[in-house]
């Protein structure tokens, strides 16, 4: 707590991190006497990130392998993002990209080219269960996803999660609409899991679907089985 | 699909495999015997002419034993996995243990009370009379200080054979032992009567002559026995298997093989008296594939089902041998290990694939019988099939820690490097762990010592002492060093001194043998012995070396790096409380583990102030006053003393510091350097067989026993725990991945470190499952191997099965896992090898 010149960090809150007081300065995490607290993440120019991958280089070439862009949403960091591909793409790589495509078409167009492999979320074709569980529509992302398919081979991700979007009628929609795109061969069912809870008490955040219950195996066939009705490959978990 | 899964194996294969699980090991004495009575008959003659009586009376007299459903025989003991003692290398460990063998903590071995008293008959001949007390008449008093201090230790080679051969099965094979006479005859011929080396010489012909003899002669009673058992055999099958044996062992190893079944047997017996000759453990069977593949390739009656089942009882065998060591050693070598080392793949003489279908069935063999032996290896080129590596891949999956893979394209040319020529280096075989040789030419005594260099560094931050004691040479103390660089002068000269008396260690050792107790059976199958007239153990082989290994690399990088950015470069400390804090441990009891936080003050509360508090009650009238309680028991209000807490600042900021392991060049590099002044500082010596020394990198399990040795490190290590495993990063500090960690580990030039280096991995096994795990898997070797790399091996088991098998041993008797160079039964391993063997990194792609 001393090393805290915030005063982020108190007994009432249970010795957690008041998160709207903290800075990230790191000052805590080094003295921490059990090493509870830990700093994760360090700013890096491209040229550093790229210096990093090239360790692995041997084994991109080896695997017939490369790097994947991941997030968050890589889209919204989009110029990073992009000279990141560009510097990839110098060094012979090949690039996979993790996105929502929920970005402005420019974006799409800037970055794709880049991008050996997308890995597409579509969450649902429903435009107001998208907005309910997602806060925007999905109006964008339908239409990027044209634009993604054309541009760069393109796997088609579902987080699949109760409640939301793992009904049949859900995953067929989101199946059809894949047989508008194009070339599209695989399509990813992501079962939701419940790693992730631990992460939010962490950071002092509400878990809000804790009465949330992950999936029977059962349940996830019938799923897998109407994805592959459709002339798809599917794999679960991706 | 790539994965295709392994058969089953045969009924009786599960049976013999039963018999080796279920077996207790047992000391017996017969070879004791034999030998004895056979040095008492010998009083006058020279060294090798008694060593080949003694093997005579031996091969004429050991009981013969056959065991239920085998067919392919010859034992060493009476009852399975069990050990006869050879007392002419040292014996006095062995009555010490009489009474404690049985209950050790590691690998026990029954001593039944009318063996133990045959065994004490026959250790009253022996005293003055060993290999082990000749070497030590030989070593100077600071040679024997290094080692009691635990600098390294020659104890392998000291107490018992020294084995680590690779003899010429194929010779044998094709010519049987009546081939090698006539050699031997030859060469007599040949003597030139006007040279008086012809002296020495005749006398080592005639050993062999005699030796060779009585070879024959010891598989022809196995012919014997095989028809006895016949003849009151009921079961028709195993009445006609039994005539079969007795044809076989009629025919060979006395003449050359006719079909594959004579060569398995041929090997057979050639492996097991290999090792009733001599104590010497990892007698590796080498390049197996290249050797028997003519004799199945030319056989047109055998089925691929029973030319398999034959193979696997040949790996059932190999799990019969077995060897006892003081307790101190079977905590290096846990496990009741042996070593036999048998390969598969690689390149021919002439550089092409060497890769055929008995390389395929060593690892069906492995999946079969899935126990410790053998140490099952493969070699990989640049041309090594991808069919072949994804195989290998599978069987590694299982989890049984074979095969490990050797890569020969560093290993060639370091070998090369060492004066062997071309051809002979692209036959490469491994030696017990991870030591690389060419076959049947080499003496490389590869096992010939263990060098802690942690503790040479422990030791060069107390000026050279140990304790009170100057061990070493005189150098600054830690608290006057000013840079980085007064630090390295000072380590280089006591690394310069302890490698100096590890060569007279060595040296002593190797003199003994030769004086003591050369190997007549042995020399006859190694070249050039028979052309030059002389042992192996005198100078005989065309490639002659002496390996000592250093372990402890990573945990001396890491101490360094850490020691030079916090005290010299960040400025966060001075030597002098960096040295303060190692000395008191950090803080901590000593023999704490690394995750238990300094002490509170309850734990300090000793008997003796209790009693002196309940004393001053009863003496008060039963009064007393808890303030005056508090102060005698030196309880603290707070639970951290202002001392304390200092070493824990310190312990925190070494501890974090970044480790070897995780592919950051100027921490890898600090290692690299370490690793570097040792096996530069080896190499600068030569052993009495006219070789030179080259250093190895690798443990066996040493790590764990010798780190009670070292006090607390800068890296954060406290005293007394284990050390770093071969060139493996430290416990559970690769964090950044298995591509990180190879990385870090290829950058240590390991084509300096010729007598092998050993990177154990562990994964999970979801991260290596399915086509795509196996494809993950063999670009990782591949892509270790681009970078350089010389071996790695795999534990492919869960943390969870891990600890369940220690909650649980005996459910878990056919776990077999990885521990250094080979692998052990889980349960049989003392917990604190588990414990290590547990802690190391889990990867996952």
């Amino acid at each position: 707590m001393k090393a805290c010149k915030q005063g982020a960090i108190s007994p009432d809150n249970k010795g957690l991190v008041n998160r709207d007081l903290c800075i990230g300065c790191g000052e805590c995490a080094n003295v921490c006497p059990t090493g509870a607290l830990v700093l994760k993440g360090t700013k890096m120019t491209v040229q550093q990130v790229v210096m990093e991958l090239r360790k692995d280089a041997t084994s991109y070439r080896r695997s017939s392998g490369g790097i994947t862009i991941s997030g968050g949403e890589p889209l919204v960091q989009y110029d990073f993002t992009l000279e990141l591909l560009k510097a990839a793409k110098e060094q012979g790589w090949h690039t996979a990209i993790e996105t929502t495509a929920y970005a402005d078409g420019k974006v799409i167009e800037k970055v794709l080219p880049y991008v050996d492999l997308a890995l597409m979320d579509i969450k649902s074709m429903n435009p107001e269960v998208h907005k309910k569980f997602t806060g925007v529509s999905n109006e964008i992302i339908l239409q990027n996803a044209v634009r993604v398919s054309e541009i760069t081979q393109t796997v088609i991700r579902v987080p699949t999660i109760p409640g939301v979007n793992a009904e049949e009628e859900d995953i067929l929609a989101i199946s059809r609409f894949a047989k508008t795109l194009h070339n599209i061969k695989t399509i990813h069912l992501l079962p939701y899991h419940t790693y992730g809870e631990n992460k939010y008490e962490l950071l002092g955040r509400d878990y809000l679907m804790k009465d949330v219950m992950t999936l029977t195996p059962e349940k996830i066939q019938a799923l897998k089985t109407v994805v592959e009705g459709q002339g798809f490959e599917c794999i679960i978990g991706g | 699909m790539i994965e295709k899964g392994f058969s089953k194996p045969t009924a009786r294969v599960e049976r013999l495999k039963k018999m080796i699980l279920d077996a207790t090991p047992y000391v017996e004495s017969d070879r004791a015997v034999l030998v004895t009575e056979a040095y008492k008959e010998t009083e006058g003659m020279s060294p090798i002419m008694r060593r080949a009586k003694a093997d005579e009376k031996i091969f004429n007299n050991l009981p013969v034993t056959i065991r239920d459903d085998e067919l392919i025989v010859g034992a060493i003991t009476k009852h399975p996995r069990s050990t006869e003692i050879c007392p002419e290398f040292s014996y006095d460990w062995v009555e010490k243990e009489f009474d404690t063998m049985a209950t050790r903590v590691a690998d026990p071995f029954v001593i039944p009370k009318e063996t133990a008293q045959e065994l004490h008959e026959v250790f009253k001949y022996w005293p003055g009379k060993t290999t082990s007390e000749l070497a030590s008449s030989y070593m100077s008093q600071e040679t024997k200080d290094c080692q009691a201090a635990g600098v390294f230790t020659v104890g392998n080679y000291f107490y018992g054979g020294v084995g680590h051969v690779c003899v010429d099965y194929g010779k044998v094979l094709e010519k049987g032992f009546r081939g090698i006479i006539a050699e031997v005859v030859d060469a007599m011929m040949k003597m030139d009567l006007s040279d008086p080396s012809y002296i020495k010489k005749q006398q080592f012909y005639n050993a062999l002559i005699i030796t060779y003899n009585a070879a024959i002669n010891f598989a022809h009673r196995y012919a014997d026995e095989a028809r006895r058992l016949a003849a009151a055999e009921t079961n028709s099958t195993r009445k006609a298997e039994l005539l079969q044996i007795a044809a076989n062992c009629d025919r060979v190893p006395e003449n050359g093989a006719r079909n594959f079944y004579e060569a398995c047997q041929s090997f057979w017996f050639i492996q097991s008296m290999m090792q009733i000759e001599s104590s010497g453990h990892s007698i590796s069977p080498g390049r197996f594939d290249q050797y028997m593949y003519p004799y199945l390739a030319a056989d047109k009656n055998i089925s691929k089902e029973f030319a398999q089942e034959l193979v696997d009882c040949i790996w059932i065998k190999l799990n019969d041998v077995n060897k006892t060591r003081d307790e101190v050693s079977a905590q290096a070598f846990a496990g009741y290990a042996v070593f036999q080392n048998i390969g598969a793949g690689g390149q021919t003489p002439d550089g092409l694939d060497a890769t055929n279908e008995v390389s395929y069935m060593m690892m069906d063999a492995c999946a079969h019988t899935k126990l410790p032996a053998p140490s099952f290896s493969i070699r990989v080129w640049q041309g090594t099939p991808d069919e072949f590596l994804y195989r290998a891949c599978e069987l590694a999956r299982i989890g049984l820690g074979v095969p490990a893979m050797y890569n020969d394209e560093v290993i060639i040319p370091a070998l090369e490097n060492r004066g062997v020529s071309l051809e002979d280096a692209r036959e490469y075989c491994i030696i017990g762990c991870v030591e690389p040789q060419c076959p049947h030419k080499t003496e490389g005594w590869h096992d010939a010592a263990f060098f802690n260099v942690a503790k040479v560094l422990d030791i060069t931050i107390h000026g050279g002492k140990v304790g009170d004691k100057q061990l070493g040479p005189v150098v600054p103390d830690m608290c006057e060093w000013k840079t980085i660089d007064e630090f390295y002068d000072a380590f280089q000269k006591e690394m310069a001194y302890f490698v100096q008396h590890l060569a007279e260690a060595d040296n002593c050792v190797d003199i003994a043998h030769a004086e003591r107790c050369p190997l007549p059976f042995q020399s006859a199958m190694v070249d050039d012995c028979i052309k030059r007239g002389k042992s192996v153990q005198e100078g005989g082989a065309i490639y002659n070396f002496t390996g000592p290994q250093a372990f402890g690399i990573a945990d001396s990088g890491d101490s360094i790096y850490a020691m030079n950015k916090h005290v010299f470069q960040d400025k966060d400390m001075t030597t002098c409380q960096l040295k303060e804090a190692l000395d008191a441990n950090f803080g901590r009891p000593v023999g704490a583990k690394a995750n238990e936080t300094a002490s509170c003050s309850t734990d300090a509360i000793t008997e003796q102030k209790v009693f002196e508090a309940v004393k001053k009650v009863l003496g008060n009238s039963c009064n007393i006053d808890m303030s005056d309680l508090q102060k005698m028991c030196g309880v603290k209000d707070t639970c951290t003393g202002a001392s304390s807490s200092e070493y824990d600042n310190i312990y925190r900021l070494m501890d974090n510091t970044e480790s070897f392991g995780n592919d950051i060049d100027e921490v890898d590099m600090v290692s690299r350097k370490i690793a570097r002044i040792y096996c530069e500082e080896v190499q600068k010596y030569t052993n009495p067989r006219g070789g030179q020394f080259q250093a190895g990198v690798y443990p066996v399990s040493a790590n764990v026993l010798f780190g009670k040795d070292v006090g607390a490190l800068p890296d954060g290590r406290l005293a007394k725990q284990p050390l770093a495993d071969g060139v493996s990063p430290r416990q559970g500090k690769d964090v950044k991945g298995p591509t990180a960690a190879m990385n870090s580990v290829a950058k240590l030039d390991h084509f300096l470190a010729s007598n092998g280096t050993l990177l154990n991995q562990k994964f999970l096994p979801s991260a290596l499952a399915g086509d795509t795990g196996l494809q993950n898997f063999a670009s990782v070797v591949r892509s270790y191997f681009d970078h350089k790399g010389m071996h790695v091996q795999f534990n492919v088991v869960d943390r969870a099965t891990l600890l369940a098998a220690q909650k649980d041993p005996d459910k878990y008797k056919d776990l077999v896992v990885r521990v250094a160079g080979y692998s052990a039964q889980f349960v049989v391993l003392a917990k604190e090898v588990q414990d290590d063997i547990i802690s190391r990194t889990e990867q996952t792609f």
